[in-house]
């Protein structure tokens, strides 16, 4: 074998190495970006769940409380502004608009007894626990991803082939801005 | 048998060791087979004398210079056996073939059986379904199969193939006994188990490779407790005939105790089995049950309070003899103890609450019935804890 025959063949088998190394970090890029994508569906799976629930809680208020029409009406209005437009916002407003109006039902003896009212307190409190958990794992599997994107060699080829950097949820950093204001407590 | 660095390594090493067991399986059964023929050979054709035999014996080689001609020699049957072992050889594949056909379909209900669980909906129990679905959710896994037993004991385990089709299980004791924040934290344990694929290695243990080796640990715990040497065994099989020419039985004898000998290599593979499970899996399962709930210590005092109570009463007798009861019991412990389990909590997960001297530390080293459960449940007690104790979940 001529040198030139050698630096062929170690090049032709140096690209293939090379190439077997994108392939695999071009696949996992692609597998951590679905799995954000399944953390943001399960996320929308569980605020359906909750907007879904939130008629036959107000309907179920409305029958012991009904003269607390604005309060209901706000739930709803919070309700549909939230399924029309998701967003961090909206979700906080019908939180807010949410929690009136469990505080209302404490001046309520009866509603607070029903036992219709008392499994949907719990199925809403069920289905934020596991909105909560959803955007957990959305961010650990977003995290993931954009240290995975970061990091040389992989930064290359996600340069490459365009992959974004992903949001740990934008709901989340608005809902912190929203935190770090304090709440307001009127007496 | 292989370290796990970090979490990935931990996964991939549970998948190659379950690959590892299913081959050691295969082998364990052209073995077994190999035993068999012996046997059959050495009894058939050695003390009937057939002719068969001697036709070999006299093929091979220098050995008919010292055994008259009609005579079999260890050699000779040997020999014939690995003829004959060889002339079926698609025998122990297809036996372990339909075995794992066999054990794949039912081992869901195999499990169940064992321990007497029974699969619960949402409505049966709607706070412990919750949690698991919500444990799930965070944790980024299908939502598990739910089931319980009905008994005092306090104890949870989590089992399946893959994490698309896995089951946890808990004691209706242990719904009693913990508080919301504790059963999370046992939940958020057996997620673990699921997600680091400990499920799929601990069913291929016990069930998948498992199953049969209960044959060979019955086979040597017979002759460990009647303290007879694989010998007096194969005496007691071939009675001595009257006039026999000496050389011939000791052929006889010698060649059964080889077959005793692949048989008690079942026994050893059990043992495998049982190193394969490695202990690092159960703290590895508590670090990512704190990063489930972030509450180490709901983990350290669900602990606590499972600790001496895991027993399950009255579970299935055969699945107990996965166990083995020998001294080197502490040494093949598939849990590490409670206290270590929560020191680690306390040092690497911030856990705060003191770990307790356990009450019940000393408690029944007798007949140890929970064992598969404890080789797949939620804690382990002390090593030193006997059979029982491998099971606090």
């Amino acid at each position: 074998m001529s040198s030139m025959e050698i630096a062929a063949f170690f090049s032709v088998g140096l690209f293939f190495v090379l190439a077997l190394m994108a392939m695999a970090i071009y696949n996992r890029l692609i597998a951590l970006a679905r799995r954000c994508e399944q953390a943001e569906a399960d996320i929308d799976v569980q605020l359906k769940q909750r907007y879904d629930l939130i008629p036959s809680l107000v309907e179920t208020v409305k029958g012991y409380a009904g003269h607390e029409r604005g309060t209901l009406e706000a739930v709803i209005k919070a309700r549909n502004a939230a399924v029309a437009q998701p967003s961090a916002g909206n979700d906080a407003a019908l939180g807010g608009a949410l929690s009136r109006l469990m505080a209302i039902a404490e001046a309520y003896p009866d509603l607070k007894a029903s036992e219709g009212f008392a499994d949907l307190r719990a199925e809403i409190a069920d289905t934020e626990n596991k909105i909560a958990a959803a955007r957990r794992y959305l961010n650990n599997a977003a995290n993931e991803y954009n240290t995975s994107r970061a990091v040389f060699p992989s930064n290359l080829i996600a340069s490459l082939f365009g992959f974004e950097p992903r949001g740990s949820s934008a709901i989340a950093r608005e809902e912190r801005a929203s935190i770090q204001v304090a709440p307001a407590v009127k007496f | 048998m292989f370290k796990a660095y970090g979490l990935h390594g931990h996964i991939r090493n549970n998948t190659m060791k379950s690959a590892l067991l299913l081959a050691g399986f295969v082998v364990l059964m052209m073995v077994f087979w190999y035993a068999w023929c012996i046997i059959y050979t050495a009894i058939l054709d050695g003390w009937l004398g057939q002719s068969q035999l001697a036709a070999v014996s006299r093929a091979v080689g220098g050995v008919r210079r010292h055994a008259p001609a009609q005579a079999p020699t260890v050699v000779g049957i040997l020999d014939l056996a690995m003829r004959r072992a060889i002339g079926l050889w698609w025998l122990p594949l297809a036996f372990s073939a339909l075995w794992f056909a066999f054990a794949y379909i039912t081992h869901a209900q195999l499990i169940r059986a064992a321990v007497g669980a029974r699969e619960i909906s949402r409505r049966d129990a709607p706070k412990l379904y919750n949690a698991v679905e919500t444990l799930a959710i965070g944790a980024g896994l299908p939502t598990p199969r739910v089931e319980i037993i009905y008994t005092d004991a306090l104890n949870a385990f989590a089992s399946g193939l893959d994490c698309e089709d896995a089951c946890i299980t808990v004691t209706s004791g242990l719904l009693a006994a913990l508080t919301q924040d504790e059963l999370e934290a046992v939940l958020a344990h057996e997620m673990t188990h699921i997600r680091n694929n400990d499920v799929q290695l601990m069913v291929v243990a016990t069930v998948f490779a498992g199953g049969l080796t209960l044959v060979g640990d019955a086979v040597v715990k017979m002759v460990l407790n009647s303290s007879a040497t694989p010998g007096d065994v194969a005496y007691a099989v071939v009675p001595s005939r009257k006039g026999d020419n000496d050389g011939s039985f000791v052929a006889v004898l010698i060649s059964l105790a080889i077959a005793a000998l692949f048989l008690a290599l079942t026994h050893i593979f059990s043992l495998v089995i049982k190193f394969a499970l490695s202990r690092a899996r159960e703290f590895l399962a508590d670090a990512g049950a704190v990063e489930l709930t972030k509450n180490p210590d709901a983990l350290i005092s669900a602990l606590q309070k499972i600790s001496g109570h895991a027993d399950i009463p009255g579970i299935n007798r055969n699945m107990q003899a996965m166990m083995i009861s020998s001294d080197v019991e502490s040494l093949l412990a598939t849990h590490p103890p409670i206290t270590t389990r929560i020191i680690a909590l306390q040092q690497y997960a911030g856990g705060r609450i003191a770990a307790q001297p356990r009450r019940a530390a000393r408690v029944s080293t007798a007949s140890g019935a929970a064992a598969p459960a404890g080789a797949m449940g939620f804690a382990g007690g002390r090593a030193t804890f006997g059979k029982r104790g491998v099971v606090t979940g």
